[in-house]
């Protein structure tokens, strides 16, 4: 991770929260999806199915930057965490909202990322063009969805390891510590889960 | 189809990669083609699940770190090239800015070419300033002055919120500006100037490091007054118009084919205020042309922050030096609040007092000190450089 790349955001972070519209609007575009995709790994099959556009996600991810005041940028992981927490609480405290919602649309809507629900027809002669995603992440996009899909058909365990290990950025001893298990056995737990996953996604 | 692994095999296959996995906790890194030589017969399916695995990694990674591309690449503009908005055809990105990017556009219906400024609000975290952009917008499109490029439509479509203007063919003050710096010096200032109007400019990196560059000549002087003089009488016919511009700046000076001054982007910059503050021009500019007041009192700027800006601009011009310059954003603002300017004279001897009179006074810190029109800002000019 490159140091400038720290500053950038940090300064996108600090102009935000004196109310800077256009630095709002880059974060979003910068770390919209990013939080999508990692709130919706995180939730299980079923809250991810009504998390389908990028809508809520925003809708959270707007408020958590509102928020801004109590956060302090220290590094990239620390932020996404953070943005993602938000995000995830508020998508979770909708949901019910959502249930409601979405019994009138039997159907499910596919994953967007141009701030409509493909239904509406607003994006019309534009079509799939993306305006706001990192390149990096939108050329994985694909691969995202099959990771998604391979977490799903891990044991819960496994999934939390991995969430912990990988997401959260525990190291061996805190992830032990968190898991209530020995170092050794947390570290075979982990080296088990991710071979599994290793296997899933093969299977996708 | 291979043939169906056996348990056996299976087992193999998962201690193998828990094996590799291991390792790798451990903090070392294998060649995956040496370590799936020690099972012959299941190399392949091996190689897959360590290839998924390097995948997965990778995924997680891209997952929780930005880097600087994503950073940079944040308003994706390219994607909008070859794809339509409206009735207009996007060809080619002519730069990004502040809110948005700007294309090269073919209006199909017309067959011309026109500059097409297209604002994404994907978030929809603009909202309010939004508004006001698109209500200006259309204000604007009912304006016409000779100095100012003409606003042909207004527009959305999706998050795209899109305004057509006139495609002006020739090049900017900024530009003018950055072949005087990196002109070899002996070389005069309205040589160089006639280069780039005639577009045969050599554009080399502005040198703002080094001292010289060409020479400011007499020519040069009166020119660029000229181009000021067209300029505040645009921002005056706005001005009584209700319109601000808020965005004075070199960049924002087109100078056409025929070398006649057209202030662009005008009063759209009102949208962008608190940015004009903090992240012009490049990520974050130096904000050189900022007005005492936009920085202390946003809310209260009226015309004459304008005529500080394009007192500033004119400043620029004739020292190479804008008024005020800090190492960080931070340091250019407060000396834009704090100091006292340079007498631009000292920067450039040629100038002569009367000159010197005027430009002090367009930058003055209260706006009660300065012009109070740019109307009376033009004047001045103008007769400076008749008697």
């Amino acid at each position: 991770m490159s140091g400038s790349s720290n500053y950038k955001t940090q300064r996108l972070v600090s102009l935000a929260k004196d109310g800077d519209e256009s630095a709002l609007q880059r974060l979003c575009e910068v770390y919209g999806e990013r939080v999508l995709r990692i709130v919706r790994l995180r939730m299980g099959q079923e809250l991810r199915s009504k998390l389908e556009s990028m809508d809520l996600v925003q809708d959270a991810f707007v408020s958590a930057l509102r928020g801004l005041e109590d956060f302090t940028y220290e590094n990239e992981g620390d932020f996404l965490r953070w943005l993602a927490k938000i995000a995830e609480n508020r998508i979770r405290d909708n949901s019910e909202k959502l249930h409601a919602a979405k019994r009138n649309i039997r159907r499910e809507i596919p994953l967007t990322i141009t701030g409509q629900n493909s239904r509406d027809s607003l994006v019309g002669t534009v079509g799939p063009i993306d305006f706001t995603t990192p390149s990096v992440i939108v050329s994985r996009r694909e691969d995202m969805n099959k990771l998604e899909n391979a977490m799903d058909k891990l044991r819960p365990e496994y999934k939390e390891v991995i969430i912990l290990a990988k997401m959260e950025g525990l190291s061996g001893h805190e992830l032990a510590e968190k898991l209530g298990k020995e170092p050794g056995a947390t570290r075979a737990l982990l080296s088990r889960a991710l071979a599994a996953l290793a296997e899933a996604y093969g299977e996708i | 189809m291979p043939e169906p692994l056996d348990d056996n095999q299976k087992s193999i296959i998962e201690k193998a990669v828990q094996q590799f996995i291991d390792a790798q906790l451990d903090g070392q890194t294998r060649n995956i083609d040496e370590f799936v030589k020690q099972y012959p017969g299941l190399e392949e399916q091996i190689r897959q699940r360590l290839h998924n695995l390097q995948e997965i990694d990778g995924l997680f990674a891209n997952l929780m770190q930005a880097n600087e591309s994503d950073l940079e690449g944040a308003t994706g503009a390219d994607n909008l090239i070859g794809h339509r908005l409206g009735d207009f055809e996007i060809l080619s990105l002519i730069g990004t800015g502040g809110m948005g990017a700007v294309f090269l556009a073919r209006q199909l219906s017309l067959d011309r070419d026109v500059a097409l400024k297209v604002i994404s609000d994907i978030g929809g975290v603009r909202g309010k300033s939004l508004e006001r952009f698109k209500r200006e917008a259309k204000v604007l499109a009912k304006v016409s002055h000779p100095n100012i490029v003409p606003i042909y439509e207004v527009g959305q479509e999706g998050p795209y919120s899109y305004f057509a203007m006139e495609y002006v063919k020739g090049t900017s003050l900024d530009r003018i500006l950055s072949a005087i710096r990196s002109a070899a010096p002996g070389a005069k200032a309205s040589q160089i100037m006639q280069e780039c109007l005639q577009g045969r400019a050599s554009l080399s990196e502005d040198n703002r490091e080094t001292p010289g560059g060409a020479e400011i000549d007499a020519d040069y002087i009166i020119a660029i007054s000229r181009i000021i003089i067209s300029v505040a009488s645009a921002l005056g016919y706005a001005h009584e118009k209700g319109i601000l511009h808020r965005d004075v700046k070199p960049s924002n000076i087109l100078i056409d084919a025929d070398g006649t001054p057209k202030l662009v982007d005008f009063g759209l910059a009102r949208a962008e205020t608190q940015q004009t503050i903090t992240v012009t021009g490049e990520f974050f500019g130096t904000p050189s042309y900022v007005s005492p007041e936009q920085i202390r009192k946003p809310e209260t700027v009226d015309c004459r922050s304008d005529v500080y800006s394009l007192g500033a601009a004119f400043y620029e011009c004739l020292t190479l030096h804008p008024p005020f310059e800090g190492d960080t954003v931070n340091e250019t603002l407060t000396r834009v609040i704090s100091r006292e300017a340079v007498p631009p004279k000292k920067y450039c001897p040629r100038l002569s007092a009367d000159l010197n009179t005027v430009l002090l006074h367009a930058i003055e810190k209260s706006p009660e000190d300065r012009y109070q029109t740019a109307a009376d800002f033009a004047t001045d000019i103008h007769n400076v450089l008749v008697t």
